[in-house]
């Protein structure tokens, strides 16, 4: 009877080990090693490219089953710079990105999709001056590094948005409305 | 040396000028043709619905409801701040009970207005701030106003858009064009209906209200405007605005009975244009030195 219940204790362990989901692993963003890269229309005749560096955030990454992730990414509009501060103060100001009533910049994805070659389409709410709007970045998963005993991987992507959407819509005829975000982050094992 | 250049393409001056002056006329106009007895209603409410409708073509998209930050809460403001402006007009309530309304406007709008800061403040610094910029908006209001009231010409209401229109370059040159454009909408209304009633309805449909439903509008735009609220007009830069409106009052007490009227509203409009100036000219030296530092050249757009 003893023999037959320790039998049934072990099986039962084994069993629930078995359908035990595997775990998503917790990563956080590098803020050192990672930007956020804009590029936008000035006049129709050529580029403007500025950087949201250091961001902050969250990575939840199952290698398993990657689509049970989730990905949060939070960037301070403190850390904006066009490499010219006087045009970093108007980006700023209430006539753009208001910083001082809207001081971050984040996004927290709702899904994440499969796309073959390491891709994934990330889908989820990125949220401006105020307002959310759902896109779409598709991800590239790139390698894995060791550094110091801390491990790290990196994930590369491009979208764009319309900032009229985010409510940045001053200056029309000067600045484009489509605005070209370079994602690039690199996150640690935690 | 660069001298800074204000970015007003066409566009801006269509939205911010032109649209309100025209909305200002119709409404004046409107007052003239209107059966009532009392038509101080019509100057606030003109500045109101100027503001109104500068708001979305400066901005570019339509305002917010319910608002999350300062411009589009003054948006759905302007028009109840006029026509409590109008009201209190029309019922000519003594001074005391004017401001005491004001104060209340005024109180109100900025509680509204002020809402993005909550976060980043403390709850003590944030009401500090709070009270002690309704009291100086309501103070500004008693002097603008015993100033326009007791004046039988239309120099002190001159004054009062001088003062205004000055308050919306400084916000300009302390950072933020949109916050300028917004307030000059409201003065380009303001002087759209001094001609109109000077020529029209008469003086008293705009010299009633003015006060209120300039300093609960551009004023409120300016008080969020300083370092600690939402751009970058220095304290010492504001207060010498806000001193403003004490001397275009003072100017009643400067007495020139032999001098023609040109030289006596002169003296009345450079009493309270001298702290003005300063406070631009303050702002236009920093414009000036940020950019002619190395590296900059930055004009605005």
């Amino acid at each position: 009877m003893r023999n037959i219940s320790i039998a049934t204790i072990v099986f039962a362990a084994i069993a629930l080990a078995v359908a035990q989901p595997a775990r998503a692993d917790s990563w956080s963003v590098d803020p050192v090693h990672s930007s956020l890269v804009f590029k936008i229309s000035h006049l129709g005749s050529s580029f403007t490219w500025g950087f949201l560096h250091s961001p902050e955030g969250k990575v939840d990454w199952d290698s398993a089953d990657p689509t049970k992730g989730s990905i949060e990414v939070t960037a301070k509009l403190a850390n904006l710079s066009t490499f010219n501060a006087k045009r970093d103060q108007h980006l700023r100001s209430p006539d753009f990105f208001d910083a001082k009533q809207f001081p971050t910049l984040t996004f927290k994805s709702s899904s994440i999709k499969a796309a073959g070659d390491d891709k994934f389409d990330v889908t989820g709410d990125l949220t401006i001056r105020g307002t959310t709007k759902p896109v779409t970045v598709t991800l590239k998963k790139l390698g894995t590094a060791t550094m110091q005993g801390t491990t790290k991987t990196g994930f590369d992507g491009t979208f764009t948005i319309n900032r009229l959407d985010y409510g940045l819509a001053f200056m029309p005829q000067d600045i484009g409305a489509d605005v070209e975000i370079h994602v690039a982050l690199e996150v640690d094992k935690k | 040396m660069k001298l800074p250049e204000i970015p007003i393409t066409p566009a801006d001056l269509v939205a911010g000028v032109l649209c309100p002056a025209v909305v200002a006329t119709a409404v004046l106009g409107l007052a003239r043709l209107l059966p009532f007895r009392r038509r101080e209603w019509a100057g606030p409410v003109a500045m109101a619905l100027g503001f109104v409708a500068a708001y979305p073509l400066i901005n570019g998209i339509a305002p917010k409801f319910p608002p999350n930050n300062a411009g589009d809460w003054l948006f759905w403001l302007a028009l109840p701040i006029g026509i409590v402006a109008g009201a209190t007009a029309c019922f000519r309530l003594h001074s005391i009970f004017r401001s005491f309304i004001a104060a209340i406007v005024f109180g109100a709008t900025l509680y509204l207005m002020m809402q993005p800061a909550v976060a980043s403040r403390t709850p003590a610094e944030w009401w500090t701030l709070w009270a002690v910029l309704v009291a100086v908006l309501t103070a500004d209001f008693w002097f603008a106003d015993a100033a326009i009231q007791s004046d039988s010409t239309i120099t002190s209401l001159i004054g009062f858009a001088c003062i205004l229109a000055g308050a919306c370059v400084l916000i300009q040159m302390s950072g933020s064009l949109k916050y300028a454009l917004q307030g000059g909408a409201v003065v380009a209304a303001l002087v759209a209906a001094v001609v109109v009633a000077t020529i029209g309805p008469g003086r008293s449909a705009v010299s009633g209200g003015a006060a209120m439903a300039g300093i609960g509008i551009v004023g409120c735009l300016l008080a969020v405007s300083i370092e600690p609220l939402f751009v970058n007009v220095t304290t010492t830069n504001a207060l010498l605005i806000a001193a403003a409106p004490i001397l275009l009052w003072a100017g009643r007490f400067i007495r020139l009975p032999k001098a023609p009227l040109w030289l006596r509203a002169g003296v009345r409009l450079l009493l309270p244009a001298i702290p003005v100036l300063i406070a631009l000219a303050i702002a236009g030296a920093k414009a000036m030195a940020d950019l002619n530092d190395s590296g900059s050249g930055y004009e605005g757009y």
